[in-house]
């Protein structure tokens, strides 16, 4: 979906995932903003975070990649 | 520094292209919303940047008013064109983009409000002297229904207040079909706009249909572009246009131009506009019909007969400008026609034919001959939108010669991949009714296809053999 990229639930809170961070499937790993309506976004896969592409802050488009995890095995 | 540097284009196709050759003639960016099928689409190619805003599904991309905000926003624009279609006459839509601070390329939300719906609309035409076609006001029974029809009288047209696109429309000849036809419009009505409201028109038969081009600035000054033409329509689906009308002597276009500035004026208009009259030939009256609050699809004719461009004009205004030009500036010159190149065939009873485009081969452009297209070979016309391909627009000294350059035009126009309308064009300008502008809004489904249609199935028998 389209809108703007979180990071962190609020303001100045810590980041839901960092690098290297193991995260499950239903575990919220960004949010995103459109007109004050916030969106979580769920991991998807069980697995470790190995890359974050996008900077907090700025809009995202429909179908970008985000985050990378690398599923576990 | 100019009010608009980036201009977001919450449209596609064709009108997202002419939006982004505006811009650059304004030296303005231009970035445009894509679905995940449009991602390649020209629109894309031609703007500073293209932004996915969702499937191909209208329903979830290029209709999502708050996704088309915010993406607009987030990509740094300071104003949305809406194009045509979709949200461009959702008043919602306009009221979202001032409030998020966005100029909205289009008139005053409260302006999109009041002309659609239909029975307001008429009722504004009215205090600004503008004569509408004899009819009723809201029906809400039968009961109310008969007594409008005993002061109308039969034929007449049962039509919708929310309506469009002749949903919710029923044309009834008899009395006693009447309780059945509210019955159905209703339902239809309810259905369609989530309104059931109706009311009831006197029906005018071989009416032609004239258009009235406005720009308003919004602070009261309006001016007019003089008329198009677009009585050749297929089930109240405009297929042929042209600029002036060729029905229509001075005295008539002098008081049909002065009842479309007197209604747009009256609501302080601000933008691109068009009032569309009901004419008829027979009695040379013309009324009100409705007010459309967005450019057209057809608005080429117009600015080839008087030079001027109106999507800058719009862009210009939404930037708070004033109109580049005073109504005495405004001359008429020529004639000019434009054909809608659908993905349709019409051997088949205009069923939309998406697919690959492999030959794409317009006729060469020039100062008499215009394609607005988003076209190329190899384009794939996607099955989740409208059909239009094109659209085909020439100028001429004269009407005889137009018809003569649209014919050689067409006849130069090679596209194989998907069927198109050309060969229905081709058939239309090449016909006398045509020629001799006798045609009415409905002679394409009542004389011309029928006529067709038993022509080819004359001639099946004896193709036969000569395959044979």
């Amino acid at each position: 979906m389209l809108g703007t990229f979180y990071r962190s639930p609020a303001p100045g809170d810590p980041p839901f995932v960092e690098l290297g961070k193991r995260v499950q499937a239903d575990d919220t790993v960004c949010l995103i903003e459109v007109m004050k309506l916030f969106s979580s976004i769920n991991a998807g896969v069980d697995g470790v975070v190995t890359r974050i592409l996008v900077e907090n802050g700025t809009m995202v488009e429909f179908g970008q990649m985000l985050i990378v995890i690398a599923a576990s095995p | 520094m100019p009010v608009i540097q980036r201009l977001f284009v919450a449209n596609r196709g064709e009108i997202a292209v002419r939006i982004i050759r505006a811009c650059r003639r304004l030296g303005i960016e231009a970035v445009v919303a894509v679905s995940d099928v449009d991602r390649n689409s020209l629109a894309a190619q031609l703007a500073t940047r293209a932004v996915c805003i969702g499937p191909a599904a209208a329903s979830q991309s290029y209709l999502r008013a708050e996704t088309l905000v915010a993406a607009a926003l987030g990509s740094g624009c300071q104003a949305l064109h809406p194009g045509y279609g979709f949200l461009s006459e959702r008043p919602a839509f306009a009221r979202m983009c001032e409030h998020a601070g966005l100029l909205f390329v289009g008139p005053r939300a409260e302006s999109i409000e009041a002309m659609g719906e239909k029975l307001a609309a008429v009722h504004i035409a009215e205090q600004a002297g503008v004569p509408r076609v004899p009819g009723s006001d809201r029906i809400d029974t039968i009961e109310e229904a008969r007594h409008a029809a005993e002061r109308i009288g039969f034929p007449l047209l049962i039509k919708a207040n929310a309506g469009g696109g002749g949903r919710g429309m029923r044309l009834v000849h008899e009395a006693r079909d009447l309780a059945g036809a509210i019955e159905s419009a209703a339902s239809e009505a309810r259905a369609a706009f989530g309104d059931p409201m109706l009311y009831i028109e006197k029906f005018i038969s071989r009416a032609r249909h004239v258009e009235v081009q406005v720009l308003g600035d919004g602070k009261g000054n309006v001016v007019h572009l003089g008329e198009r033409d677009c009585s050749t329509q297929r089930r109240y689906q405009k297929l042929i246009e042209e600029a002036p009308s060729p029905v229509i002597d001075h005295r008539v276009r002098r008081k049909m131009t002065d009842a479309a500035v007197s209604l747009a004026a009256q609501v302080a208009y601000r933008g691109a506009g068009t009032v569309e009259f009901v004419y008829d030939p027979e009695s040379q009256k013309f009324y009100f019909l409705e007010m459309n609050t967005r450019i057209q699809v057809e608005h080429p004719v117009t600015e080839m007969v008087t030079g001027r461009d109106l999507v800058v004009e719009q862009i210009q205004i939404a930037a708070g400008e004033p109109i580049s030009f005073v109504q005495k500036d405004v001359e008429l010159h020529g004639h000019a026609i434009e054909c809608r190149i659908n993905a349709e065939n019409p051997a088949r009873n205009f069923m939309p034919c998406p697919g690959r485009i492999e030959i794409w081969d317009p006729p060469p452009t020039g100062n008499h001959l215009r394609v607005d297209t988003h076209c190329y070979a190899g384009y794939v016309v996607p099955p989740h939108y409208d059909s239009l391909l094109a659209k085909l627009i020439v100028h001429a000294r004269d009407r005889s010669s137009a018809i003569q350059l649209m014919s050689e035009a067409l006849a130069g126009f090679a596209v194989s991949g998907v069927a198109t309308t050309i060969p229905f064009h081709r058939a239309v300008l090449g016909h006398d009714d045509f020629h001799d502008a006798v045609i009415h809004t409905r002679w394409v489904d009542q004389e011309f296809l029928p006529a067709m249609t038993a022509a080819t199935s004359a001639a099946e028998p004896s193709q036969v053999q000569a395959a044979g």
